[in-house]
Order: structure tokens, then sequence, then C-alpha cells
């Protein structure tokens, strides 16, 4: 069995986020198997494995868009019950799903302000809900400015643009809410190449200017060797590996994802 | 000069048009509306008059204010195809409220509108809770609602309700007739709520991407519940003009309605996948119909006929803007 | 329920529950259909516990001679949505093809077996036009037939106005009122249509593509499927069996006017539905579906013989239908979270 090391010691203060002995049962089919994991504060920590290894369910499980069959979720060293999406953003976890977090048919502003509409400041907006279109656009231009993305039309729907411009909004939005940890589900997946390198500049630009922790999950080994600092290695609903990026090799992490150096 | 100026409005204009990604559609609806203004003025005697043109509005404010409820359905994905059944039920309720058991009007319009409620609110849970798909049960609820309103009013005739009924089937107000205010009134508030309130922007991505509205913390069960009831208080709606313009209630009131409306709503652009509701468009959409519909009687041409003309121009509408935007029509 | 799957040991012989359950996920079409059998048992059961003469072979003919239209429209209403498409004309194309019957045999002596082949050919032309709007204009199949509805109710206006034709040559009328063994030919005739759309959905490569097709477009598209001919195909299929059932319904009744036939869309639809078959496309049922509208026969029958009123019908055939399809889906949810 693997055994657990304990990065939090070295840090002094608690991770930013830590979720003990995670387990999620689909029917009878057990997708995650007592997983554990510490995230530290302003650390970009990856998440390796095969298909169907459990990674995204994994960060459902902690974010609340699935309900984890057992198992804490710990905040900067407090206990906290993540019931649902909402919950999670509330306490500072942003997450950017898998080609599913944007309505296509809908343009940037109305997608970076999804579910947190601006609303009116006078009765308009009090009593009826009324938002202010202008104010969410404006701040949609300096947004998009501060992540570099140039959009043509602000109002035409977000499925126009290109993958690496929607993902990018995706980020921004997730930085724009100003999330303590942003947790990041295949970030440059399906997307060219010069627009992965982007994509993994604007995470890194973000951690440095508003210290955000990061979770990525990738299936890209040079992503993740790029900029994260420490990565865990799912294989079959298990943690198999939990390995500091400079103590490690791609072949020693490809290789816990395939299980051949454990056989 | 002169050639930097062409450019520069086209350029204007197109600026213009991208801030508004609905005007190019509304623009097509409307120009369908007005050739068809044109043509008929030239093969219908007396199109132009005042009374005629009355008449078509006051006749279209049931489609519009119907069309509202069911543009809204539409765009959080769902459809619902049981509001002539209950129209016949709030039809037969406001009747024996009023009539029958004699009660003063405003509990009449009050038991109407629960009617619409509890109706609206059993479509939307069986959608949004139940989870069966919504051409199912508002299939089953058309069959339902109607079966009740059967059972209560059986086929008799409600006649002769109070003033206050007759003055907004057919009085009027500033010169114009009390439905046409109505369905103002609707209209307004639909496009109000749908494009410019937090709700309305929840529905729009609940139909556009359940899943993306999901994670982002919007209650999409709530959405769906919305809109079927918004549905049901808008047939209320009809329902009051309907036998206030009849001066009579009967439970086989809206049959078939149902059709016009769905076929209104899609002319105007509305898509029948979610994500996209015009108000407008539905606006426009319900007076085309009308317009094709009286125009052609004027015209001398047989109702059969007139059947033939509302479905082909149907079929042909989305047909050609399927063809004009292939990322819509692709399935 | 929870006891047989996950406890039990290995070594020991699997309970009854065990197999059920192994044989459900092996044979989910059979086992949706054994369902919607148990229903149709229990309604028999219902009414026969309320009134014996419910299930005399008298009344058994009756009914399945009431249903067999709808079973004929039931097989093709299958395959249309079984590729995730949907059919709202069905009753205007009945209407179109009874008025060429009317013509042919009522204000002309065409010989029978003519006017049967025209009145196929009328349902399968209105077909072919569905089909073409649907397959190459891609225009959704619900704004087209809710189009064509309108229009061919307007062509059977058109042409026969609000007159009723009737006294039918006695070869047709044989269809619906003779008998072989008991029952009438038009039985016979549904009998056929619902076997060879088994066979045809279930045993031979069309079946197969029009699975593939419902399932998903893409996928089937990407494996050189041609889509537009499936869709194309199964359109004129649904309005050649719309032809059919008007034979059978001008038969039964006698007498053909524009306006027959109004509505019967929506029963159909949930015929289908009641038989199991996924609005999502991919899965088509034919058998649950004759199960479907033997149900609906018998509720509307049964309804009426053990003496409900009309209204009272409608209230509980809506009420049926409801709670069944939420029965359903409720099921599927459990099993498939």
């Amino acid at each position: 069995m693997f055994i657990e090391t304990t990065v939090q010691a070295s840090q002094g203060g608690a991770p930013a986020l830590e979720a003990r002995n995670i387990c999620k049962n689909f029917g009878g089919i057990k997708a995650l198997d007592d997983v554990s994991f510490q995230l530290n504060k302003g650390e970009i920590l990856g998440i390796v494995g095969d298909n169907g290894a459990g990674k995204s369910t994994l960060i459902k499980s902690v974010t609340g868009a699935y309900r984890k069959s057992s198992g804490d979720v710990l905040l900067n060293g407090n206990s906290v019950e993540i019931e649902n999406t909402r919950k999670a953003r509330e306490l500072g976890i942003e997450t950017v799903y898998q080609a599913s977090g944007l309505v296509e048919v809908m343009d940037a502003p109305s997608n970076l302000f999804l579910g947190r509409e601006k609303i009116q400041s006078g009765w308009l907006g009090q009593a009826f809900g009324f938002i202010n279109r202008r104010k969410m656009r404006s701040e949609t231009v300096d947004l998009l400015k501060t992540v570099n993305i140039k959009v043509r039309n602000l109002s035409a729907p977000i499925r126009n643009l290109s993958g690496g411009q929607q993902q990018s909004v995706a980020v921004g939005r997730a930085a724009y809410w100003q999330g303590e940890i942003i947790i990041l589900d295949e970030p440059a997946n399906n997307i060219g190449v010069d627009q992965q390198r982007a994509v993994l500049a604007l995470i890194e630009r973000i951690r440095e200017t508003h210290g955000v922790s990061f979770i990525m999950i990738s299936h890209n080994m040079d992503h993740i060797f790029k900029v994260a600092d420490r990565v865990i290695i799912m294989r079959g609903g298990r943690k198999v590996g939990d390995l500091r990026i400079e103590d490690t090799t791609r072949e020693e992490v490809v290789g816990l994802i395939t299980g051949a150096s454990l056989a | 000069m002169i050639e930097q100026a062409m450019i520069k409005v086209p350029v204007a204009l197109r600026k213009r048009l991208d801030a508004a990604p609905d005007a190019p559609l509304l623009i097509a609806t409307f120009g369908l509306l007005l050739l068809m203004i044109l043509v008929f003025s030239f093969t219908a005697e007396n199109f132009f008059s005042l009374s005629v043109l009355r008449n078509i509005l006051t006749q279209t404010s049931i489609y519009i204010i119907l069309g509202v409820g069911l543009t809204i359905v539409l765009t959080v994905g769902e459809i619902d195809i049981s509001m002539g059944s209950i129209i016949g039920l709030a039809a037969t309720v406001l009747g024996m409220t009023v009539i029958t058991w004699g009660y003063p009007i405003g509990v009449g319009l009050l038991a109407t509108f629960i009617v619409g409620v509890f109706c609206g609110f059993m479509n939307g849970f069986l959608t949004a809770v139940v989870r069966v798909p919504s051409i199912i049960v508002t299939l089953g609820t058309l069959t339902f609602f109607r079966g009740l309103a059967y059972l209560l009013g059986g086929s008799t005739v409600m006649v002769e309700f109070p003033p206050f009924l007759v003055w907004i089937g057919s009085g009027s107000l500033v010169g114009i007739p009390v439905p046409i205010w109505i369905a103002f009134i609707a209209v307004l508030w639909g496009y109000l709520f749908l494009k410019h309130t937090r709700i309305g922007q929840h529905l729009t991505a609940v139909g556009g991407n359940g899943e993306a509205a999901r994670l982002a913390g919007i209650n999409t069960r709530i959405c769906k519940i919305i809109a079927f009831l918004i549905m049901g208080v808008m047939s209320a709606l009809a329902t009051i003009i309907i036998v206030a313009r009849m001066d009579a209630s009967q439970s086989v009131m809206g049959k078939g309605i149902e059709l016009q409306v769905l076929a209104a709503v899609v002319l105007g652009g509305t898509s029948l996948f979610g994500g996209r509701g015009v108000i407008l468009g539905s606006l426009l959409g319900a007076l085309i119909l009308s317009i094709l519909q009286t125009g052609l009687l004027l015209s001398g041409v047989v109702h059969f006929w007139q059947l033939i003309a509302v479905g082909g121009l149907l079929i042909a509408v989305v047909a050609v803007r399927i063809s004009r935007e292939p990322a819509e029509g692709k399935t | 329920m929870s006891f047989s799957s996950k406890h039990a040991e290995p070594d020991q012989p699997r309970s009854v529950m065990q197999k059920l359950l192994d044989w459900k996920e092996a044979y989910p079409d059979a086992a949706s259909t054994t369902a919607t059998a148990f229903i149709l048992l229990a309604l028999l059961a219902i009414f026969y516990g309320v009134n014996e003469r419910f299930i005399s072979l008298l009344n058994i003919s009756i009914i399945l001679n009431q249903t067999a239209a709808y079973i004929i429209l039931g097989v093709g209403m299958t395959l249309v949505i079984a590729i995730k498409g949907i059919d709202l004309s069905i009753g205007s194309i009945v209407a179109v093809s009874g008025m060429m019957l009317g013509l042919l045999l009522v204000n002309n002596d065409f010989p029978v077996w003519f006017a049967l082949i025209a009145a196929v050919a009328a349902g399968s032309l209105c077909g072919v036009a569905n089909g073409y709007c649907v397959a190459n204009l891609r225009v959704p199949a619900l704004i087209v037939t809710l189009g064509t509805m309108i229009v061919f109710r307007g062509v059977a206006l058109i042409v026969l106005g609000h007159d009723i034709l009737f006294r039918y040559p006695d070869a047709l009328l044989w269809i619906a009122r003779g008998r072989i063994l008991g029952l009438a030919p038009s039985v016979y005739l549904a009998a056929l249509v619902v076997i060879l759309g088994f066979v045809m959905l279930n045993y031979t490569s069309f079946g197969k593509r029009v699975i593939a097709v419902g399932g998903n477009e893409e996928a089937a598209r990407l494996s050189g499927i041609n889509i537009r001919r499936v869709k194309f195909t199964v359109y004129v299929l649904m309005g050649a069996l719309s032809g059919v059932a008007a034979i059978v319904w001008v038969a039964r009744l006698n007498s053909t006017q524009a306006s027959v036939a109004t509505g019967i869309e929506f029963h159909v639809i949930a015929l289908v539905v009641l038989g199991g078959t996924s609005l999502f496309g991919g899965r088509g049922l034919i058998i649950g579906s004759l199960l479907g509208a033997l149900i609906l026969g018998i509720l509307e029958n049964g309804l009426g013989v053990t003496g409900f009123s009309s209204f009272m019908q409608q209230t509980v055939l809506g009420l049926i239908f409801i709670g069944v399809v939420a029965l359903r889906s409720w099921q599927a949810r459990r099993a498939d979270p």
C-alpha cells in the first residue's frame, strides 16, 4: 500500500485544501477507494492517471458536483461540508470543468457572471432582479484585457470563439471570482498548441498575481512538468503516488500510471 | 471620401448588429410581416381599414400571450403542448365559480389563475423533479386536464358573465381594446424578464447548457418549474380573454390551440433546442399567422387553403433559416 | 431488494432475484416488454373482476378489431421514435388515404384492389414529403410534421369539404367485418405488420441502421451509414402504414370524412411510450408498442364496459399514462444514476 507523505509539516500552517479518505460508489462500482491528498498554499498540484482512473470523479466529489459516499474535506485545516457546487464557490473553490463549464449559446459577459449576475443598484434590481449588462460588459472587457484575450464581438455567442479562447474565459472566470483554490479539469485539452501555451502561462500568471492554489488534471506530461510543483497519480480509483516534481521523472510517473513499477 | 463613407456605414451597422444578435432575425421576420401586409393590401379589399387591424390584433392577443409563455418554456429547453387543455379546465372553473355558484367575478378570476398555477406546477414538477421528458408529460396532461374539464363542466355552455369580464373582452382603454393592452403588457414583461433579469438569464443558461448551468450553481429544477408556472399563468390570462370575448365558457375551449402557438413561436425564431428565446419574434410570428389567415379570408380564399398556406409557410421559413445557419440545423 | 446483489456469496446458489436482475441486464428490451405485459395482465384482471363478460371471445375480438389501426400505426411510430424523430401528421395522412378510398370506391367504381394500392400510395407520398423535409432540408421533425399535419388535413378538406362518404363495397368492409377463425381480417393484417416490423427492426441490417442513427447520429455517420436515406425511408414507411391503417379504419366505420382520425397522433405516441420505447432514440420495442396499443384499447373498452362516462375515461387514461411513464423514468434513473 502507498504510504502518506506529509508535506504539511515542512511548511507550517494548514494546507489550503485537504481531502481525507474520500470514497465514491456508483451503484456497486467503487469509483474512488479511500483517496486522501493535500493541496498546499500557492501550490500547483497535478493529478494524472489513465482514463477511468478516477481523476474527474475525485475533484467532482471534493467540490460537491457529486455526492461523495464517505470521507472529509478540510479547508485551511477546518472541516467543511460541501453539498453542492454553489457552496464550494462560496468557500472559494472555483472549478473549470472539462468542456462543459460554459453555455455556448450565451455571450462572454453572461458566461463570466453565470449564476452571479450583477444586479442593477436601484429598485428595479432589488425588486425584480434586473441585471446590469453595462457593468458586466465593462468588467468583462477589463478581465479579458488582463488575461490577454482578444474577442472581436462581446455580444456574440461564446461558441464563435476558438477553443483556447473559451478555455481562457473559463480560467479567467475562476480568477475573476477570486477563488483561493482553482481546480482545472484538462485545461489545455482539445485546443491548439499555441493556445495550450497561452492557457498554461495564464495559470502561472494568476498564481503569481493572486496567490491562488491550483489543482490541475491533465493527460499531458509536458504540461504537468512545466507548471506543477507536485503530482499525484491515480489508478483504478486509488491514489498510487504522490511525488514532488523535482524529485521525480516522467518515466517514474508514467510507470505509476500504467502500474508497471509496482508489478 | 465617398468610398470611405460607404465602408464606414456598414461597419457601424455591423457593430450595432453585433451588439444585438437577435436583430437580423427580427428584421427578417418583420420583413416577412410587411411583405404579407403589402400583398394583402392588393388582394384583399379593405385590408388597411382600422377596424380590420383592430380585429386582427384583438384576435391575435390570445396567441401572443400564450406565445410569451411558450417562448419561455422553449428557452429553458422544454416544451408544453397542454396549454389548450389548461385553457379548457380554467374556462370551466371560471364559468362554474361565477355562473353556477354565483361568486363575484374577482373570485372567479382568482380561481382561473389558481388553475393555471396548479396545472403549470404539475407539468413543471413532473418534468423537473420526476424527470419525465416534457413532451410526454404535457402529452399526458393534455388528456388529463381536458378530462378534468369535461368531468367538471360536461358539455354545458355557461353564459352571461358580469359586465367587468365582458369589458375585458370587448371594452377599450384610450381607444385600444383591452385584450391588446393585456397582450402588450405580457410581451413587454416577457421581453424584460427573459433578457434583463437574473432569473431570465438563468433560464436561458439552463436551456443552453444544463450541465454548465448546474455547475455554475444555478438550480435547474427550479428554473424549469418557473418556466412551466409562467406558461400556466399565461394560459389563465388567455382563458380570461377567450371567455370574455365570447361571453361564454365551455370545457372544450382551447382545443388544438397549442399547434398555432407553437407555429407562431417557431416562426419567430425561438430555438426548439433551448437557450434562445425571442419574445419579440413570437409576437411577430403570431401576427404573421393571423394576418396570413385573415388576409386569405378577405381575399376570398377558402378556409382549407389557408391551412395549407400556414403549414407550408411554417416549414419553408424554418427550412430557409436552417439553411442559413448551418450550426443550428446540424443535429 | 438490496439483499440479492451485494451480499450473495459466490459459492451459494444464485437467488431467483439475482437471476432476474442478470436477465434484465442482458435483455433490457425483453425485460421492459415483460413489464408492459404485466400492466396489461393487471388491467385484464381488474376489468374481469368488475365485469366477467369483459373477457369473452366476442369482447376480445371487438377490442382487437378496434385496436388494429392503432397497432399498425404504433409499429410505424416505433420506427420513427427509434430514429429520434416524431410524426404528428399521421392523423392527417389517414384522412388523405381515407379520402383516396372514398373517391375511388364511393364516388367511382374502381376495383377494390386498386383503391387499396392507391390509399397506401397516397400515404407513402405524404411520407415522402415528411421524409424529404426532415432528412434533406434538416428541418426538425416536430416542425415538419406540425406543418404537414395542417397541410394534409387541408388537402382532405379541400377535396371532401364537409361531405361524409359511405356505402363502401362489401369487399372493403370484409376487412373489418369478415371473420377468419373468429377474428376480423384486420386483426391478421395488424399481426402481420407487427411481425414484419419486429423482424425488420431486430434482424435486418436496416433495423441495425435505424437503431444506430437514433442512438448516436454522429457515430452512425462516421461509420458510413447514409443517415438521410435511413430517415427518409422511416418516414415513408410511416406514411405507408398510415395508409394501411386508413383502410382498416374506413372498413370498420364504413365512412370517410375529412376530419377522420383527428388527434390520434397523441394516442399513438402515447402507446409507443407506454410500450417502453425511449423518446431519446436508439431503442424501439415493437412488441412493447403492440402491448401499449392493447392497453390503450382495453382501457377504452374496459372503462366503457364497466360504466365509466367518456369524460371520466379521458381523465383516467391521462392519469394512468403519466403514472406509468413516471414510474418508468424513476426506475431507469435508479438503475443508471
